[in-house]
């Protein structure tokens, strides 16, 4: 019984068959019943004689003796009824005739016996007789005058009948309909259940297009959604796979220096020699420890987990960070600035916000211009919040621009700078976390580069903070 | 012994360097490999030791051009991976060994 309503194209195809074949029934009984009482008025209006009162004059035509016309009418009145009977029709019909010369009721039908039916020549009037409406015609000759009347159909009769008649017919009709659509359904739909099977055979690890595309029209768009789907999962699992690759390569480096400064020190003859393997031991470890903390980070960011959101003041944020970094600025005498609103109140997920300033702080201290400048503006306009942070150093060429957001590319010219190829991935990936954008633009007067990240912020119910998609 | 090292990154670079030079090994180190196959050409070197991902090219397509211009050096590839198929790529370019890493 489950199986019966479990949904199902060719069991739904059936059933809106048989509704409609069902729907035919009671349309055809309406039809018909319509054209059976136009039929009925147009007889009303056309028979202004009745063919058995006709019939019955033509044979009383030559005959005198009432006696006669008594038989006669009586054999008539019979056959009419009898034959009516026999198609079990409502309708009965009467007769009475009347002798012209004198008045006299020659014969009646026992029906009507006790009633005198009265008539028009030629004409058809209505007359009630014991609860009975008969439809009486009158037609004379010289020497009799014929009066037929007949009950009309009563629609429930008419119903009934037509009800049987038509079940009839359909319940002839259902199989011969039935029979050639389920075979069409079920044949239509052998191309699904092929590519479904071919679906169902692939190994769990096979990512390759599907091969052979079914040329119906229903199917093809699947068969192109599917393939566009594996085609996207393949270049997913690729990507992983080298991203996996990749940072086992580099956190193979940190250990590979570890082992070679262990035998540097093993063999060291001289405490500076000792004190110089060590320094390299520590920050060899200190750059896998570094690695691991960014890889961590982007883990955590891929993660479809839902944003954790804080009120914070994003003006504060930014100068804090700012004055984190002015220590490293030392070395290389870069000058690094901030423009920011006195107090920017904001909902956000700051771990995300944090480590795109940090990432493109980082990234324009180390890659900027020596004795250059790094200027970071934090902007509210209108409906977005902008963090742009801009140096004036080298800059990146075209050709690398599209590639600097890929896991663990470096740039060709930062050989000398150390650095994972991880931080402006996870400025990516967290910029996108707060549904923001990173674009690119020349940096400080028309040198370098300048990152900006965008984050529309709706307008917050409290006009004091404004939300990022949180 | 005098060898070529091939190697991008500076803290590996120059732990090896010092490693080997504690062994009492001495050679050169570049960090290119357009560098590498200039001193290639010019210098003698009993061994080269090629690092697989390099700026400007994979040590590879570097041991292979040398392979083609009859350089018959013996070459150590420092793979990536130490997956198979990646030191089997070595063999094929003409590596004598496809060490692993040093730290594994």
């Amino acid at each position: 019984m489950k199986n019966l309503f479990r949904a199902s194209l060719a069991r739904r195809v059936v059933a809106a068959l048989l509704v409609g074949v069902l729907l035919v029934w009671p349309t055809l009984i309406i039809a018909d019943y319509l054209q059976i009482l136009h039929q009925q008025e147009q007889d009303r209006r056309n028979f202004a004689t009745s063919p058995v009162g006709d019939q019955l004059l033509a044979a009383l035509a030559s005959v005198d003796n009432t006696q006669d016309v008594r038989a006669i009418a009586a054999a008539l009145d019979r056959i009419d009824n009898r034959s009516r009977e026999s198609i079990h029709s409502p309708i009965t019909s009467v007769i009475q005739i009347r002798d012209r010369l004198d008045g006299r009721l020659v014969y009646s039908s026992p029906a009507v016996a006790d009633v005198i039916l009265r008539g028009e020549p030629f004409s058809r009037t209505d007359q009630l007789v014991h609860g009975l409406t008969y439809q009486v015609f009158e037609a004379d000759s010289s020497r009799w005058s014929v009066l037929w009347g007949r009950t009309l159909l009563d629609t429930p009769w008419i119903f009934r009948t037509l009800a049987r008649e038509i079940v009839g017919n359909i319940a002839i009709a259902i199989p011969c309909l039935l029979l050639p659509v389920l075979l069409v359904v079920l044949q239509g739909l052998r191309p699904l259940r092929r590519f479904s099977d071919q679906i169902a055979a692939r190994g769990p690890d096979d990512m390759s297009p599907i091969g052979s595309i079914p040329k119906h029209a229903e199917l093809k768009p699947l068969a192109v959604a599917l393939d566009d789907l594996l085609g996207k999962l393949r270049r997913k699992i690729e990507a992983e796979q080298s991203f996996v690759a990749n940072a086992a390569h580099e956190l193979r480096t940190p250990l590979a220096v570890v082992t070679a400064q262990a035998h540097v020190l093993a063999k060291a003859t001289t405490p500076e020699d000792r004190d110089e393997a060590q320094q390299h031991m520590e920050g060899a470890a200190s750059r896998a420890s570094h690695l691991i903390h960014q890889l961590l980070l982007l883990a955590s960011m891929d993660m479809q987990r839902p944003a954790k959101c804080t009120t914070v003041d994003v003006a504060q944020l930014v100068r804090q960070t700012i004055a984190y970094f002015v220590p490293s600025t030392a070395t290389r005498n870069i000058e690094l600035a901030v423009e920011a609103p006195e107090r920017l109140m904001l909902m956000l997920e700051v771990e995300s916000f944090h480590s795109v300033l940090e990432n493109l702080v980082d990234n324009a201290i180390r890659y900027g211009r020596q004795n250059g400048t790094v200027l970071v503006t934090l902007l509210h306009r209108g409906a977005t919040i902008m963090l742009s942070v801009a140096d004036d150093g080298p800059g990146i060429a075209q050709q690398e621009r599209s590639r600097i957001f890929d896991r663990f590319y470096r740039g060709e010219r930062t050989i000398d700078v150390p650095g994972t190829g991880l931080g402006l991935a996870i400025t990516k990936q967290a910029a996108s976390r707060m549904g923001g954008t990173l674009r690119m633009t020349p940096g400080l007067d028309g040198r370098g580069i300048c990152f900006t990240l965008q984050i529309p912020v709706p307008i917050a119910p409290d006009p004091r903070v404004a939300a990022s998609r949180c | 012994m005098h060898i070529l090292m091939v190697e991008d990154d500076l803290d590996l670079g120059r732990a090896l360097r010092q490693g080997l030079n504690a062994d009492g090994i001495t050679g050169e180190w570049v960090r290119r490999a357009a560098d590498a196959a200039h001193l290639a050409a010019n210098a003698t070197f009993h061994c080269v030791v090629i690092d697989v991902s390099l700026p400007d090219g994979t040590g590879y397509d570097l041991l292979g051009q040398w392979r083609q211009a009859g350089l018959n050096l013996p070459v150590i590839i420092i793979p990536a991976r130490s997956a198979l198929e990646e030191r089997l790529v070595g063999f094929d370019q003409g590596a004598d060994d496809a060490g692993y890493r040093l730290a594994s």
